[in-house]
């Protein structure tokens, strides 16, 4: 794929990341303020709401595309920084070849902590 | 013919590289330092390399953040032994950071994505002095997103503070 295609769809997980991430961020840290708007007060972090998460489909495609945005978007910012201080075509091979390996392992795991807390899926 | 080197940007290999359809690319003899200082930058620029910091610390919080995620799947007490472990002072400070990068880094973000699509800079105009810069024209998007990323970092601190 061309760079700019590359850098395109970065500047696009950037933008999916904004919405997708805030959601995460605003019930993960803000339940005080969610509170005042409304929104019901559980502990968000204790096992059976977050089983309860885990269990739902709503939540499970929310973390999915969290997740491929996220690992995309951190990878190819990281793979920017590391052609810019490190330029050979040797190094550069080596630092694209180390970004797809390390985002495919976060996001293979990722995925199987998300669909492993499905019912369907098996443990909770 | 020899391929130019990548750190050699003499005219000789700068003709080569345009010749050879290769872009051209000249050496970043800054390095790393110029993200600090290279002269007289603009607090946008600054921004960028908070921007960057910000980005390399989210992206090294991913995998830690995925693997604690994944500790679930072994049940409520190791869930609980978990979070204990994570109530820590310094995982708390640690919280506290990783909060502040992702709102810095978000709206900051927000900035950059309408800069880097044309909004917010003015259309090209005509240089006649005093020139238009088009960093200062969108200067007020600039201090509005980061008087709104310290109100939400203020309000993220403090919901880790009364927890």
């Amino acid at each position: 794929m061309r760079e700019s295609k590359l850098w395109a769809l970065h500047l696009f997980a950037g933008g999916a990341l904004i919405v997708l991430l805030g959601v995460h961020m605003a019930v993960q840290h803000y339940p005080t303020l969610l509170g005042w708007l409304g929104w019901p007060q559980t502990d968000v972090r204790g096992f059976a709401a977050v089983a309860a998460r885990g269990a739902s489909s709503a939540w499970a495609v929310l973390y999915v595309l969290l997740l491929g945005f996220a690992v995309y978007h951190g990878m190819y910012g990281l793979r920017r920084v590391l052609h810019e201080v490190w330029y050979s075509p040797g190094a550069g091979r080596a630092i694209d070849l180390l970004v797809v390996v390390a985002g495919l392992v976060v996001f293979v795991y990722g995925l199987v902590v998300v669909f492993q807390a499905m019912p369907v899926g098996g443990a909770s | 013919m020899a391929r130019p080197s990548w750190t050699d940007a003499s005219p000789a290999a700068d003709r080569q590289s345009r010749s050879s359809g290769s872009p051209r690319r000249l050496p970043n003899r800054l390095g790393v330092r110029g993200w600090a200082y290279a002269g007289r930058y603009p607090i946008e620029r600054y921004l960028y390399t908070l921007h960057r910091l910000s980005g390399l610390g989210l992206v090294l919080y991913l995998p830690l953040h995925v693997w604690v995620t994944g500790r679930r799947l072994q049940g409520p007490e190791v869930w609980a032994r978990t979070m204990a472990t994570l109530s820590h002072p310094v995982f708390a400070v640690g919280e506290m950071l990783v909060l502040a990068a992702f709102v810095f880094h978000a709206l900051n973000g927000v900035r950059l994505i309408l800069g880097h699509l044309g909004y917010t800079l003015g259309r090209p105009a005509e240089p006649v002095y005093p020139y238009p810069v088009a960093l200062r024209r969108q200067r007020p998007l600039t201090v509005a997103l980061m008087v709104a990323t310290a109100v939400f970092i203020a309000a993220g601190l403090w919901e880790i503070l009364i927890r």
